[in-house]
């Protein structure tokens, strides 16, 4: 017993070093199960949304099996099960235990359930309203369908930029997929005596991950980027056109309001790289080419609105 | 089948069919070990739901005293007896969450001003602003700050 009570103890220390979306911290003083068995059981029965910081310790005695367990900010309690004669089921039954606890009840469901704001107090005293219920959230559909209108900024000037996108929420864990094709307006800008017509459409790819969760959802990608680049002269004596491929990285920061229906609106800022140097050549008979560089960093930032589909 | 509900709800967002999993392991099971489990996850799934009636009177049948994160539930339970207008159960609610917490979470906060709001509704104005205080040096750019001054500014 005062064995158990020093597991826990350092479960509590440990606990206080984890962080808020750490995984549960798992100790068990038996081989049926092992902590392994157990963290191995509780795979996919909790997920990385709304994680409280729990450490669990698990005691097998004659007849009974006790799970314990230590949160953050609160004394630890135990669970008392009675012992099941195979190892895989005292594991099945003590992860049951320690995801039903672990996830922490949320306080945009719970606190605004109850939003007991307190007007100006009146001749008569302060008194409380309680607001009509709100209605819950959807649950939150996997695939969104998206557009959006971006205005564009890079050493070249400014562009506009118009996206399509398809997301994947929530592929494993809490990050999901996001594929993007966005067509920028052409663009000009003069090389020597003629003007070059420049446009380039981008496939990006980016794996991303909300940081944060609620009706305001604060979310961050990162991914690879393709992008078709088209050229093509004026004014020059011998005008030509000419298609190249961009590769390149996009990162973005994306603030989401998600409503009552599958509808959300959203704001993000976004940086293109694209690491090779491109440059359009203005060959001139008679005397040095001359060069424009295309720009090798974009940013851009905009609104949009994406549609859950299922 | 708890392990069903567990995914449903936890990683698939679907409260509904957690809770129709949940009352077939109630039929089927009514005395099983892990009874206390699948009421925590009822009231989960009810208040994802929007049920939040359903979820005080399931959470007013369960005892929340050494339980796992019982501090925590009491919070949960408080705002919803306070919902219902229920002001003294909600304002010992509240008192049972911050007796047995500690730290500056985002729950205790709630707890904090939960027992503010409900000392006032029962007319312990002198408790009240004690809370109110405390609430506002604890958590001085809390989510009821602005209130909790006003309140007070009220109050001289």
């Amino acid at each position: 017993m005062k064995s158990a009570t020093c597991v826990v103890a350092l479960a509590a220390l440990c606990l206080a070093a984890m962080s808020a979306e750490a995984a549960p911290l798992i100790t068990s003083d038996s081989d049926c199960p092992s902590a392994g068995d157990v963290r191995a059981r509780l795979a996919g029965l909790w997920s990385w949304d709304n994680l409280a910081s729990i450490a669990a310790h698990i005691r097998v005695e004659v007849g009974q099996m006790t799970v314990e367990l230590v949160s953050e900010s609160e004394p630890a309690a135990s669970r008392v099960l009675p012992v099941e004669p195979d190892c895989e089921s005292r594991a099945q039954a003590a992860a049951l235990v320690i995801a039903a606890w672990l996830d922490t009840m949320t306080a945009d469901s719970l606190g605004l359930a109850v939003p007991v704001a307190v007007p100006p107090a009146g001749p008569t005293g302060p008194w409380v309203r309680v607001p009509v219920s709100e209605r819950p959230l959807p649950a939150q559909a996997r695939l969104w369908l998206g557009v959006g209108a971006l205005a564009s900024g890079d050493a070249r000037g400014a562009g506009a930029v118009l996206s399509g996108e398809a997301a994947w929420l929530r592929l494993a864990g809490r990050f999901g997929l996001l594929a993007e094709l966005s067509f920028p307006l052409p663009r000009e800008m003069s090389v020597g005596q003629g003007t070059a017509r420049w446009w380039r459409p981008v496939l990006a790819l980016a794996l991303r991950a909300p940081l944060t969760q609620g009706t305001w959802i604060f979310d961050g990608g990162v991914g690879p980027a393709c992008g078709l680049l088209v050229v093509a002269g004026s004014g020059f004596d011998q005008n030509h056109t000419d298609v190249a491929v961009s590769w390149g990285a996009t990162a973005g920061l994306r603030l989401a309001h998600r409503s009552r229906s599958r509808w959300a609106y959203w704001a993000e800022l976004r940086m293109l790289l694209w690491p090779a140097a491109q440059n359009i050549r203005n060959d001139v008979t008679g005397s040095a080419s001359r060069l424009a560089a295309l720009p090798r960093i974009e940013a851009q930032l905009g609104l949009g609105l994406s549609f859950g589909v299922f | 089948m708890l392990g069903q509900a567990l995914r449903s709800l936890r990683n698939e967002h679907d409260p509904a069919s957690a809770l129709d999993v949940l009352a077939r392991h109630a039929a089927l099971f009514p005395q099983s070990p892990l009874a206390s489990e699948r009421s925590v996850l009822e009231v989960e799934a009810l208040l994802a739901l929007g049920r939040r009636d359903e979820a005080l009177l399931r959470l007013d049948g369960m005892s929340l005293d050494n339980t796992p994160r019982s501090a925590e539930r009491h919070v949960v339970r408080g705002e919803l007896r306070a919902r219902a207008q229920r002001w003294r159960e909600a304002a010992a609610d509240f008192d049972q969450a911050l007796a047995h917490a500690s730290g500056t979470s985002a729950w205790q906060e709630r707890a904090l001003w939960g027992r503010a709001v409900a000392r006032m509704r029962v007319g312990d104005e002198v408790a009240a602003r004690a809370d109110l205080q405390l609430y506002l040096g604890l958590y001085p750019t809390g989510r009821f700050a602005s209130e909790a001054a006003r309140l007070l500014a009220a109050k001289r």
